[in-house]
């Protein structure tokens, strides 16, 4: 078999083979790092590829001659480009084949994927604003809380008004509240936010970031943003407990492997949910966020897809 | 491990979300080449070579697609003869300028300034492509642009029963090439996204040009769909309306996988020349719009003050 009938050959399989994996693709939950609005593409490509590979797999000896196009001349089918060019461009479309194959590979060797909780401080959780630009930050950082002096933080807001025969907000709905300028509606009201626990410098003592990540088109653009939570007893979710547990066995914190245990551990990221009521609060570094107070918080399980979706043009 | 699960996620993320556009854009593509006659395009392009651009970036109101499927239609709008500016000028203007974009960028922002932001999104990139267009024109020279024959690929009028197949068999090739490309792109796109503290560029936020230079700068590295990026700028909200434009406007014209499908179509060169022109356009109109903010704001935002 010659180069060129190879690479016509190669052509076929590479087109199939993103043909079957889009749909194989759909049906693991392994398009789960797209938005759900986008999946029925995926398909619709599937079934718009298999068509295309029964054209290439039925074309004619005399038009398969298989130029990268970028050989110096027109894609012209009689051409008569000699068997030198001919060699040359089949080796090129055949580089090109076995590159369109990776993700294939890496993906059914990967399985679902999703975002660490590395990733998350890479990206850096961003809390839901409770005002939006510069006036959003304080003119001069706020000054750190005592453990004994939570009240500090209390920025004279609206009264409080719970209103009751409203139903819980999720942070689907928070995102969308805050994305509409809908800020007006969200003080005083009761929250229900499942979400992953973190903690970082924002957090006073006993208290902690619950976050999700938001996915409005792919992966790529995935946000983490959360809320802070202040509980109303002190709660210590399940892996930390763990972790806790685990490096207190330990004799010597420098013990070889003791932060790899902690790491690994966290790397779990306990999930909890927290109901409260949500307030407009200045965090530790002086921006102004929505806070769920006296919150009671559980240890909670994961979701199935826990990624979130957020309906931006829908809610519009 | 975990590095590696967070970029190859992201990686095939992107690739998933981009692979039914190029599809697309490469079926486009595959039908004008098997079924639109050689010089119908030639003969409607003008002469004059600033209508050329403007009307290639006009094209992309009515012929929307978005960045990743437009470098197969822009490959062959090229080879059925419409001059290399003005299909500069669509390629750049595209992802921009068509309605569902505009309508994104809108509800983003809907909660802040959505006239404006809306409008200078799509004003700009028009303009910049038209621009951008022009300067690759002048300074491209007589020297060959493209990166395959600059002749006019004169496809035989086919029976419809054979251009079907004939269009799906060229749309199967630049699909392959293309994707090839693109997942090459988005890999570099990828591990920049997984790996790079994104946390960073909001230390820039308080200065007018840094805070340019960073949006800019996260514009090429993120290598987000134009659809969605307005949500992201929304979110950043520490940064001024004018930088979060600079992401806006240059993300759908220039990213990290956009340079590698550039490849396809561009000679080194063109593309050089190509980049620096939509660099240094984006930066100048985005410190314009920065030092004009309060005039436009109330100009294109009479409901909304």
């Amino acid at each position: 078999m010659t180069l060129s009938g190879i690479a016509r050959a190669g052509r076929v399989a590479a087109t199939l083979a993103w043909s079957f994996f889009l749909v194989y693709a759909w049906m693991t939950g392994r398009l789960m790092l797209i938005h759900p609005s986008y999946r029925w593409l995926s398909l619709a490509a599937a079934a718009l590829l298999g068509a295309v590979a029964v054209a290439l797999l039925f074309e004619e000896e005399g038009h398969a001659h298989g130029h990268a196009h970028d050989e110096g001349h027109a894609h012209d089918d009689a051409c008569g480009c000699g068997a030198g060019c001919q060699a040359r461009s089949a080796r090129t479309e055949l580089a090109f084949q076995c590159a369109v194959l990776i993700p294939i590979c890496v993906s059914l060797w990967l399985g679902r994927g999703g975002l660490s909780t590395q990733a998350m401080t890479t990206r850096g959780v961003r809390l839901m604003p409770a005002a939006q630009g510069p006036s959003a930050a304080a003119p001069t950082p706020a000054p750190l809380r005592g453990a004994d002096s939570p009240a500090d933080a209390w920025v004279p807001a609206s009264p409080a008004v719970e209103e009751e025969t409203q139903p819980p907000l999720t942070l689907s709905d928070i995102h969308s509240h805050l994305l509409l300028g809908r800020r007006d509606e969200l003080e005083g009201r009761k929250v229900i936010v499942l979400g992953q626990h973190f903690v970082d410098d924002r957090c006073g003592p006993g208290e902690f970031c619950v976050v999700r990540i938001l996915v409005t088109c792919c992966l790529a653009d995935a946000e983490v943003m959360g809320l802070l939570v202040k509980p109303k007893s002190a709660f210590t979710p399940r892996g930390t407990q763990e972790a806790m547990e685990a490096a207190n066995r330990l004799r010597l914190p420098e013990e070889p492997g003791a932060m790899e245990l902690k790491m690994r551990i966290q790397e779990q990221g306990p999930w909890v949910e927290a109901t409260g009521i949500l307030r407009a609060m200045r965090d530790r570094r002086g921006q102004m966020i929505y806070t769920v107070t006296d919150a009671q918080v559980k240890n909670a399980t994961p979701p199935a897809d826990i990624l979130l979706y957020p309906r931006p043009m829908m809610a519009w | 491990m975990t590095a590696f699960q967070d970029f190859a996620s992201i990686w095939l993320s992107i690739l998933f979300e981009a692979i039914p556009f190029v599809l697309l854009g490469a079926l486009v593509g595959g039908f004008m080449e098997a079924m639109m006659p050689g010089d119908l395009l030639r003969r409607w392009t003008p002469r004059n070579p600033l209508a050329a651009a403007a009307l290639g970036a006009g094209a992309g109101v009515l012929m929307p697609i978005c960045e990743c499927g437009v470098i197969p239609v822009v490959r062959r709008l090229v080879r059925k003869g419409v001059p290399p500016h003005a299909a500069v000028a669509y390629m750049l203007a595209a992802p921009i300028v068509n309605p569902i974009v505009a309508i994104s960028t809108f509800v983003a922002f809907r909660a802040a300034s959505p006239w404006a932001v809306t409008g200078l999104r799509v004003g700009l990139g028009f303009a910049i492509a038209i621009t951008a267009a022009m300067l690759v024109r002048a300074l491209a020279g007589p020297s060959p642009m493209l990166a395959f024959s600059e002749e006019t690929s004169e496809t035989p009028r086919l029976p419809f029963r054979k251009a079907v197949p004939a269009a799906l068999r060229h749309a199967g090739r630049d699909f392959i090439e293309i994707t090839a490309i693109l997942a090459a792109g988005a890999a570099i796109a990828a591990a920049l996204n997984a790996w790079a503290p994104r946390e960073a560029v909001r230390g820039f936020a308080g200065h007018p040009v840094a805070a340019t230079l960073a949006m800019m700068a996260l514009a090429v590295a993120l290598n987000l769909c134009s659809e969605a990026d307005a949500f992201v700028a929304w979110g950043m909200g520490d940064f001024s309306i004018a930088s979060r434009l600079g992401f806006l406007v240059l993300g759908p014209m220039l990213d990290l996988k956009l340079l590698a499908m550039y490849t396809r179509v561009f000679r080194a060169r063109t593309i050089a020349i190509l980049v620096s022109s939509v660099l240094l356009l984006v930066f100048v109109a985005v410190l314009a719009v920065g030092w004009l903010w309060p005039a436009l704001r109330a100009v294109g935002n009479p409901l909304m003050p």
